[in-house]
Order: structure tokens, then sequence, then C-alpha cells
């Protein structure tokens, strides 16, 4: 383990233990809130990094998928009477199921022609969710969608909340990073770079994106489950082009690929228009304007132009220290 | 090396802008979190404003609705706080927040309100976004005045949620009623919006149908819909007599060129959106002359309340009332009567002083508070003469 | 179901297929050129019809034809600030995502313009192309009528436009070609210019046509935005003359599936149909390319 690794490391530890903390200091029940939406906000970011932000394939059906993680699971809840866990359960099957059928249109259809695919998915998705009312509801919404208990402890509020999500989205994370440096991740990313080559050293460019598109639908479908016991609510109306889309933002601000950018773009675009809310009439236009004014001139993300000007601090400095000792250094 | 520069500098723009909004949300952050959620305890100090909030959409998809809401609100509490406030001598003052007709972001907004310390919440309008947080107000105990209008909401048996609109079990009944009785429709067609406002209303006048013996069919559309020849035309060829329209302003607006264009002859009761002013504005007059609607509010209603209503709001914004404005203008009211009685800002103890309203008099009619907290009773029915609703009659629901 | 109704439903499938056709039009090129996709183009659909109606016709007082100008001049200039901030700088990204993500944004950014600057109140022009045509049962709109017809000058004005003037052939080389077309010396940069421009006109063409039949508000292009871009991949993409026939398709099916499953699933066989077509024949009926 290099010190360089051992540095990292160590900072995520202690930024899990500030995270873990937060509740103890924050009783401000609107904080909690947007705190969770921020979570299952970034669960859904991390899968999305698999197939738009390494394999450069552009999903922008994620809303579908998480609408199907929410149902499958509120709706097994409610019928079968069981606990939400197992509702979890489901909607990982869901997405491995969606997964499996989505990778095969990846498999034929790229680039904008994949967009437009996912679109239409999504849209038939809200659209059968809203029409076939004996099943869901339809428009009314499902409603008293109950929370998840643990050994007789509820998570009924939002400081509880925030717990189990942070212990799951902390989980996703760890699976994510652990799959984006592995093997996997290397060839995700070589798929992006260069497609032709990838298949000329023999791999099976077939399987490894429908592997990605797996990996992607079973995040969106876990966090859509969470959703749904979080909110107790859920309604079609919620999952439209306009979710998707912000899910692809949050991506985008964090920078394509990196996995903590992930997370500190579900946190942005989350926290940003909640902290533009003084500025009445003009907040949305004004944190619309902010997102594309960052898409234009940081297009690897936020994370990656504040890390890219500390470094160049840094170097400076070290430049300087290096003309003073080199004969020492080495 | 410009262009460089140039993005450096935007990017610590950037950061400073986002610094400088953590450091201005800091200071309430640290002194919400030392006060309890549950209840309001504050000092009787008399300087202090007496907070309300209302949730809007104010952007989003109908962004005109949310606008009236706040006018209207807005009307109210400016003309308390020029009589000399309330609780002897305090000001109101009035919270908005927009939920761009979001149920995450209506539950984000009820919950800022409420960590807010606001002492009741006028909205979220839509009935979803009502079901959506209708578990957090009542965890929170604060009184929130909804206008959604979904049968739903009565059966919550939520005691901190009011309506102060009438349910859409009475407009609809009263809309297929209307249809039987005053223009004696043999076969009723029905067009609804399939989201949970047009569905619901829907499912009521097929029961209301069922049981008279009428003729019945319907068809639905999605909310953004620009095409409904298809519906229209099998209407025409089921033979209805008579059609209910059941849907949003702009589908409204479409079905009315849509209906004249192909010509089909049925008397129409729409949905109270008819009734408005900038639906009326978006059709020739040709499409809409004798259209019936049935609504909340109807501005030329010979009712001194309303009058006096409409007159001061013209006056204040140039535009004529219209159901939001009515509506909302009467959940000011009514939780502004409530705190006075109350003579406290406990959220609980107002929760119980809106349960005890009666008899008090609003443009939208006289509200009173039953067992199932609506607060509205009474439906108006209006026919479109000349690109204007005229009052035709109002009619009271047990 | 008589047929009577049959052929009411043809003739307002047909309508409505024209515009949907419009817009795949006005994507192709952009498409053509730049090989990206405006997700923008619902929301300046929009504008156009915001400026001609809210600024020009009834805020200014203008003539209808003096107001169509000035909402062409206008819109073309953002056309190519379009070009300039976004298509340009973002294309040559290593992933499509910058450039389409940009326009997606600039679609939310024009929404909310558009609330601010002309009030959230929809309106409609009393007198604009209203009025319809009756042939024995069946009606059709004067607007739908005059879309059709101008959907049809537009795309023979284009492809005259493209295969008979010099920048009309650059655009083509363009689009087959961009490496090629810039060691050819055809500034490739201008063109995406000058094909966004167009692009941008077509659309204040597709809003200021559909105000009597939508009319102006900030939510009326939100479901032609989508269809117009299944009108573009079934006819066959980045083939002009196939947006027509796959708008046609489009409003045909739509409106006849009503005859066999409730109207509320009309948007889904649409969407559907956009799905089979990008499955079994991604090319398009008319499409050459893959």
């Amino acid at each position: 383990m290099t010190k360089k690794m051992k540095i990292r490391i160590a900072e995520i530890i202690i930024l899990l233990i500030a995270l873990l903390v937060v509740p103890l200091f924050v009783k401000n029940n609107y904080y909690l809130l947007v705190f969770n939406r921020i979570l299952i906000n970034a669960i859904v970011v991390l899968g999305l990094n698999f197939i738009t932000g390494l394999t450069g394939q552009m999903n922008l059906g994620m809303a579908g998928i998480f609408a199907l993680g929410a149902y499958a699971s509120a709706l097994i809840t409610r019928y079968a009477n069981i606990s939400p866990w197992v509702g979890l359960l489901l909607a990982i099957a869901v997405g491995w199921v969606i997964g499996q059928c989505l990778g095969y249109p990846s498999l034929r259809v790229k680039g904008v022609y994949l967009s437009l695919t996912t679109i239409g998915f999504a849209e038939v998705i809200r659209l059968m969710f809203s029409n076939l009312t004996d099943i869901t509801g339809g428009t009314q919404g499902m409603r008293n969608i109950e929370p998840y208990s643990l050994f007789g402890f509820k998570f009924d509020t939002q400081g509880k909340m925030y717990y189990l999500f942070f212990v799951i989205t902390a989980f996703g994370f760890f699976i994510a990073w652990r799959i984006v440096y592995s093997k996997w991740g290397r060839v995700f990313k070589s798929l992006r770079d260069n497609a032709e080559a990838v298949e000329m050293s023999g791999v099976d460019i077939a399987d490894v994106k429908i592997k990605a598109f797996t990996i992607c639908a079973i995040y969106g479908a876990v966090a859509g489950a969470l959703y749904a016991h979080f909110m107790g609510y859920i309604n079609p109306s919620t999952f439209t082009i306009d979710m998707s889309t912000n899910f692809v933002i949050m991506l985008l601000i964090g920078g394509l690929g990196s996995v903590i950018g992930n997370i500190f773009g579900a946190i942005i675009v989350t926290i940003l228009p909640e902290m533009l809310r003084f500025l009445d009439d003009y907040y949305l236009i004004t944190f619309s304007i902010i997102v594309l004014l960052g898409a234009i001139f940081f297009p690897n993300g936020w994370v990656d132009a504040v890390v890219r000007l500390g470094k160049k601090t840094i170097n400076i400095i070290s430049d300087k220290r290096a003309e003073n000792g080199k004969a020492v250094s080495r | 090396m410009k262009k460089g520069l140039w993005k450096y500098l935007s990017l610590v723009l950037m950061v400073a802008m986002v610094l400088s909004l953590v450091a201005c949300s800091n200071p309430d952050e640290t002194s919400e979190s030392e006060s309890t959620n549950s209840t309001v305890e504050e000092a009787t100090s008399t300087s202090e404003p007496v907070k309300i909030g209302l949730v809007a959409m104010l952007t989003g998809d109908n962004p005109l609705n949310g606008e009236r809401m706040q006018q209207a609100v807005q009307l109210a509490i400016d003309e308390y706080n020029a009589a000399g406030g309330i609780l002897g001598g305090r000001e109101i003052e009035l919270l908005v927040e927009d939920d761009q007709t979001l149920q995450d972001m209506a539950v984000t907004c009820v919950e800022k309100l409420i960590s807010e310390e606001v002492v009741g919440i006028i909205g979220p309008h839509r009935s979803t976004n009502a079901l959506a947080v209708e578990a957090t107000v009542a965890t929170a105990g604060v009184p929130t005045l909804t206008g959604g209008t979904s049968p739903s909401i009565s059966e919550l048996g939520n005691d901190y949620l009011f309506r102060i609109r009438a349910s859409d079990e009475i407009f609809a009944s009263v809309a297929a009623a209307y249809a039987v009785d005053e223009l004696g429709a043999k076969k009723i067609g029905m067009l609804y919006n399939s989201d949970d406002y047009g569905a619901g209303a829907e499912k009521i006048v097929a029961e209301y149908c069922k049981a008279n013996g009428i003729g019945y069919v319907s068809e639905g559309h999605n909310t953004g819909d620009t095409d409904f020849t298809a519906q229209i035309t099998k209407m025409g060829t089921e033979g209805v007599d008579a059609l209910l329209i059941w849907t949003h302003d702009s589908e409204l607006a479409i079905h009315a060129r849509q209906i004249y264009e192909l010509g089909l002859e049925a008397k129409v009761v729409s949905s109270p959106g008819i009734t408005m002013q900038q639906v009326i504005d978006m059709c020739e007059p040709e499409y809409i002359e004798g259209w019936q609607g049935v609504t909340d509010y109807v501005f030329t209603s010979t009712d001194e309340t309303v009058q006096e209503f409409n007159k001061k709001f013209s006056e204040k914004y140039g535009i004529n009332t219209e159901l939001y404005s009515a509506s909302y203008y009467g959940a000011a009211l009514v939780l502004i009567e409530a705190i006075e009685a109350a003579g406290t800002t406990d959220r609980t103890a107002v929760m119980e002083a809106l349960k005890k309203t009666s008899d008090l008099s609003a443009p939208v009619g006289v509200l009173e508070c039953d067992d199932k907290n609506n607060l509205v009773h009474s439906v108006n029915v209006a026919e479109i003469i000349n690109k204007e609703p005229v009052f035709i009659k109002s009619i009271s629901v047990e | 179901m008589n047929a009577a109704v049959l052929v009411q439903l043809l003739v307002s499938g047909l309508a409505m297929g024209f515009i949907y056709a419009l817009v795949g039009i006005e994507y192709t090129l952009v498409w053509n050129s730049t090989g990206l996709l405006n997700f923008s183009h619902d929301k300046l659909i929009m504008l156009g019809a915001y400026l001609f109606g809210g600024t020009f016709v009834l805020g200014m007082g203008f003539s209808n034809p003096l107001a169509i100008v000035l909402a062409f001049v206008i819109m073309g200039l953002i056309g190519v600030l379009i070009a300039n901030g976004i298509f340009n700088p973002l294309r040559t990204m290593q992933s499509m995502i910058f450039a389409v993500m940009g326009t997606m944004i600039l679609g939310r950014i024009i929404k909310e313009a558009c609330r601010l600057i002309w009030g959230p109140a929809p309106f409609a022009i009393s007198g604009w192309l209203s009025g319809n045509i009756r042939i024995g049962k069946i009606s059709i709109s004067n607007a739908n009528i005059i879309i059709c017809l101008v959907s049809l000058l537009v795309v023979i004005g284009l492809q005259l436009f493209l295969n008979f003037t010099k920048t009309g052939k650059a655009m083509r080389c363009v689009a087959q070609n961009k490496k090629a077309a810039a060691l050819m010396g055809i500034n490739v940069t201008q063109n995406i210019c000058i094909t966004t421009a167009v692009s941008a006109i077509i659309c204040s063409i597709i809003g200021i046509l559909i105000i009597p039949l939508f009319n102006v508000s900030t939510t009326m292009s939100n479901s032609i935005g989508l269809k117009g871009f299944s009108a573009g991949v079934i006819g066959g993409f980045g083939y002009l003359p196939g947006a027509i026939i796959g708008g046609i398709i489009i409003g045909i099916v739509e409106n006849l599936a009503v005859m066999v499953l409730p109207a509320v699933y009309k948007d889904v066989v649409s969407f559907v149909l956009l799905i089979l077509f990008l499955l079994v024949k991604p090319t398009g009926l008319l499409g050459k390319r893959a």
C-alpha cells in the first residue's frame, strides 16, 4: 500500500465518521430530509456512473428504473404483507432483470439511439404505472408504505432513516469503488475509449455492456425501493424525464467515472437549489445557469476542477521547494 | 493561458458563492437545532411576527395557479396587518416556498417551513402533493390547509390536514346530477384526465350513472396530450347528449376547440377550470358559448362577500378573481381567524380552533368545519355567456 | 365505428403527423451537422411562439408578417448562440453526454426565462390561423392544413438549399464526414452555426404555427418534442424526407390505436413503436446509414 493510498483511506474514514455523527448535531428535520434525499440520489448516481460515466453509454431512463424499484418494493410489501427488506431484495432482482433487458438494446444501438430508447422505456413505465389503476392505484398513488424496521426498531423518523440510508449508501459506495478499480472497471473504461480495440483483445463486449447495465439498474432499483419507504407515498407523476435528467446532471457535475465525484454531484445538485431558495422567483433559473456554466467550463466535473486547482498551487509550492533543495532530494 | 484564467476565475466565483450560501444558512441551523419540532414555544412578546407558510407551485408546469395563490394569501395578510395585526398587535409574516408541483419537493418545502416555526401551512395545492405531505404534517402537528380535492384526503383521518375546497365527490356528483336533472341528459359521456384529479371524478360519475340508470361512456387522456380527436369522435359515435369534461387548464382549452371543430352536439358540463379567465381567454367565444361549469367560485356572483373580494383583488393586481385566489384567500382568512380564536401560536391549539370554525363568510361561501376537516360545502354552477362566467346557482351539499 | 369516424381519425392523425414531421426535420438538421441531439428543441419551439405572440403581436402590436420575420431573426441569432456556446465547445469532448446535457439544461433555462419574462399566464392570439374546414362529417383545422403545406415547403426548400447552394453543399459534406470536410477547407465551426440557426428558425416556424392549436404556455410543446424524435427515428435517422414519413406514421398509428386500446395508452403506443424500431431497424424505414 502506497503512502498516497493510506492518506486517501484515512480521509475517507474521517469523512465517514463526520457524516455518521451528523444527526447528533442536526436536529432539524428539513436538513435531515435533504440529507436523506442526497443519500438516495447518490446511490442512483453511483449506479449511473457505470453505464454513462465509465462505458460512455448515455442512459436517460434512470427514472424508469427508479420507479420500477419503488413500485416493486411497495407492491410486494403491500400485497404480500411482508417486510420491506424483502421488497429491497425484490428490487435487486428487478434491477437485475431490467439490466439484462436494457443491456440487450445497448448491444444493438448506441450513443444517441440508446438515450432515445431509454427515454422511451422510462416514459412507457411511467404511463403504465399511471394507468394500471387496479394494481398500482394509478395516479392516486400508493399511500402508507411501511418504513423499514429491524428487530422491532422502526426507521420512521428522518434521523433514524438517515443512519439506515447512510449505511446502505456507504456499502454501495464501497462496492462501486471496488468495481471501478477492479478489472471490470478498467474494461468498462476501455469500452468508452476504444471499443474496437477492446474487442480485438478478446473481451466479450456484449457481456461487458450487459454487466455494466445490470449494475446500474440494480443501484437504481435499490434507490427506488429506499425512496418508496422513505416517502411513504409514491405517485407515478414523480418519475419523469426531468428526474432522469437530474441524475445525469449530478453525474456530470461530479465528473464522469469518479466515484467520489458521484457523491459530490448528488450533494451539489440536491443542496444547491435549496440554498438558492432565498432568490425566490429566480432560484431555479440561477441554479440551471450555474449548472450550464459548470458543464461548459469544467466538463470534467467540479470536483476535478477543485482538485486541479489545488494541485496547481501545490505544484507551484513544491516546484519552489524542489529548486531550493534539488541536491538533497536525490 | 487566457482561457485557463477564465476557467479558474469562474470556478473561484462559484465556490465563493456556494460557501457564502453555506455561511448564510448556518446561523439558523444552529438556532433551529436547539428548538423542538413538535410545538412552537415562543415568547409571547408582541414584537415577534406570527409566521404562516405557503407551499405553492410557482415554477413547474402550473406556475400561474401558484402565483394566484400567493397573491391572494398576501392580500389577506396585508389586510390583517393594516388593521393592526393579530394576537394583540403582532404582525403576520408570510413565508413562501415553491414545490414545482412535485411530491418530494412538497415534502421538502413543508419540512423547511416547519423548521422555520410557522404556525400553520397553506397548500400544497394538488391532492397528490397533499397526500405526500400528510404524514409529515401529522407527525409535526402543524395545521395545514390544502386545496386538494381528492376524496381520499378526507378518508385519511388526519386531524391536522384541513381542506379549503369542496371534495371532488361533491363537484362530480353535482355535475352529473345537474346534467341529468337540469339538462335532461339520457346518456352521459365523460372525458377525463387520467391523473388523480380526473380519474377520481370519473369514478364518482360512473357510480352516479349506474345508480340512476343513466347511459355512460368515458375516455381518458394524459396530462400534456394535445390531440383529443379520437376521444371526442368516440363520444359522437356513442351518441351522448351531455358531456362531462374533467381536466386541467391547457387540456380544457384544447378540448373546447376540438369539440367545436368536430361539431359534437352535446351539452357540456366542465370541471371548474372553464370558469377561469385564463382558460376562457384561450378559447374563441363560439367554442365555449353555453358551456356550464361546476366551480368553487364565480366572480360574477351577486353575493356581497364575493363582490367585495373581487373589488379588492382587482384593485391590487388588476385582474379578476378566480377559484385559486378565492379559495386561498379563504384559507388565509380561516387560518388567521383560528390563530386569533386560539389566542396563541401553539399549533395544536390552532388546530383545535380550526376544527371549531363555523359560519365564517369567505368568497367561496360560508366556511364550516365538519368532522372530516372539510371547510367548504357548497359549489356553484356557472354558464359561459359571451366569454364571461355567469353565476347560475349555488348548490349546498351536506 | 363507421367509415366517417375512421376517415376523421386518419385526417387528424395526418395533421398531428405533419407537426411531428416538422420537429423531426428540425432536429435532423442539427444531428446531421453536429452528430448531436438538441434536447432543448421543444423549448425553442415554445420560445418562438412566445417571441412571436407575446412580444411582437400582443406586446408591440406589429402586423403578423413583420412579427414572423422578427421572430425568425431573433431565433436565428439564438441558434448561433447555442452553436457557439454549447455545440462547438462541447462536441469534441470524449462523450456526447456533455453537449446533450448542455442542451437539456439550456431547455430548463429557456422555460424559466419564458415564465419570468412573459409571466405564468398562458394566452392565445385571437384570430391567428383560427377556424376549420368541414367536408361532410370530416373536420380539419385551418392551422393543420397550413402546417402540412409549410412542412412540405420546408422540406423542398431545404433539399434545394442543400443540393444547389455552396453553403448547403458544405453542410452535406460536414454531415458525411467532419474530418474530411475540414481538410477540404470547409469551416466546420461556422457550418454548425448556420445549421443550428436554420434549425432554430424552423423551431420558431413550428411554434408560430401551433399557437392556434395548443395556445402559448410553458408546457405547449412538451409532448411534440419527444414524438418528433420518434418521427425522425422511424422515418430514417438523418434523412430529411424520412422525418415526414415517420411523423405521419406516428400520428396515424397513435390515433388508430385508440380503436383497440383505451385512449390513455396513446403515448405508450408511439414510444413502444420507437423502441421497436430502434431495436429491429435502427436505420428507420428510409434511412441508409447505421
